[in-house]
């Protein structure tokens, strides 16, 4: 693996790779185990350094910098900011448990955000959350922050599914929106998604689709289009008519 | 217009201050550097308030301010030391943070991530920490932006090494 490869492979991750480079390292991934490793490996990279930027911010004087400001004579940290540090404290001990971390847009947009959530699904592979192992405490203050990054009233009991157990939680970008994604891998590892888009759009009723080998539950609310995808059937089934009920 | 930017640096400032103290010591590697700069900032950022063109991004204006003042730390500190600054502050990466007693491995990534260049550090900061396209990190830091690629790469490539 020489240098130009990598560079190629990490802009795919973040969505920078123009066509028809992208294609092309898509096409050698899915021939190329070796290159499908290294893959992984700068996979894992992002989740380290998602969380190590993560514990830096929760490490910030943020109290002594306030207290410098102008006008700012007495601070205090507020018990909000408080539980900002702890819940931040938390994602940073599960990401840094090597999660898995990825960016949505690969190359240009894609037609639609289905489409986006879809391409990505076909890179995960069980291996890719097998090391991320939350405990409680830190999937509830996981659940909780992005939640509210996303405007989104959430505890991890509203998502619970029979067979599916949580990984992670991540906030993204797409087309400029926030995308909220929910990790759950099932007993054989296979990652199951419920991705959350902030966009105001016309409700949308519950519906089911194959795409590639998963199957995905599209429905949408007034400020959130909303979606599940795994590889079965009957788990997507059962677990987005839940949440389309729960949330 | 200028009351109202001055009104929205005073507004905002606040709710940046984690950000900018961690891109400060991304930049230093040091906590008592990275408390000063970011100090340095906001005082710069309330004198200049009246610049600040409301509406914009008020975080990528602090985050502006700041690496000027950090450069031209930089730069004198050069003039005054000779050969540059000397880097035994590595030694005072994160020490005592709370993610390092939390985690072993978030240890050793920030070790990693401080053994680094600088400018890989930062590059990595702005794109992934910070949300900054390649585009507007190579306009920030006024490299091309395939330096930005390549520093993100070398950044995940060396925090995949021994992992």
């Amino acid at each position: 693996m020489n240098q130009t490869a990598d560079e190629d492979l990490t802009a795919l991750l973040d969505g920078r790779l123009g066509e028809p480079e992208r294609t092309e390292v898509i096409g050698r991934l899915a021939v190329d185990p070796s290159l499908q490793r290294r893959f992984d490996a700068l996979v894992q990279a992002r989740g380290l350094l998602d969380a190590a930027f993560l514990g830096m911010l929760a490490d910030a004087p943020v109290a002594r910098l306030r207290a410098a400001l102008p006008n700012h004579a007495n601070p205090r940290v507020s018990t909000f900011a408080r539980a900002r540090l702890a819940a931040s404290l938390a994602i940073a001990a599960a990401l840094g448990a090597a999660l898995a971390w990825f960016t949505f847009n690969l190359g240009k947009p894609p037609e639609d955000w289905v489409t986006a959530v879809v391409e990505y699904m076909q890179l995960y592979t069980p291996e890719t959350f097998a090391d991320v192992t939350p405990d409680p405490g830190q999937e509830a203050a996981i659940v909780a922050t992005v939640g509210a990054r996303l405007g989104l009233d959430v505890a991890p009991g509203d998502l619970a599914a029979p067979g599916l157990t949580f990984k992670t939680a991540l906030v993204m970008s797409y087309d400029g929106a926030k995308l909220g994604e929910f990790v759950f891998t099932d007993a054989a590892g296979a990652p199951y998604l419920f991705c959350v888009l902030a966009d105001r759009a016309a409700p949308t009723a519950l519906r089911w689709d194959k795409r590639h080998a998963f199957e995905v539950a599209t429905w949408g609310r007034r400020d959130e289009r909303l979606l599940v995808i795994g590889p079965s059937a009957e788990l997507v089934h059962n677990w987005s008519t839940a949440l389309a009920s729960r949330l | 217009m200028t009351s109202d930017g001055r009104t929205e640096v005073r507004n905002g400032l606040e709710a940046c201050l984690p950000r900018l103290w961690r891109y400060a010591l991304i930049l230093t590697r040091n906590a008592q550097d990275a408390e000063d700069l970011a100090q340095a900032t906001c005082l710069r950022a309330l004198e200049r308030a009246h610049q600040f063109v409301p509406g914009t991004r008020l975080d990528r204006w602090l985050f502006a301010i700041l690496r000027s003042i950090w450069l031209n730390q930089v730069r004198s500190d050069r003039v005054r030391e000779g050969a540059g600054r000397v880097d035994a502050e590595a030694t005072l990466w994160f020490d005592g943070s709370q993610a390092i007693e939390a985690n072993i491995l978030a240890a050793q990534v920030l070790s990693k991530l401080g053994a680094l260049p600088t400018a890989q550090r930062e590059t990595a900061l702005l794109v992934y920490a910070e949300g900054y396209s390649y585009a507007e990190a190579a306009a920030m830091l006024g490299i091309p932006i395939g330096t930005v690629m390549s520093r993100l790469s070398s950044v995940r490539a060396a925090l995949t090494k021994d992992a």
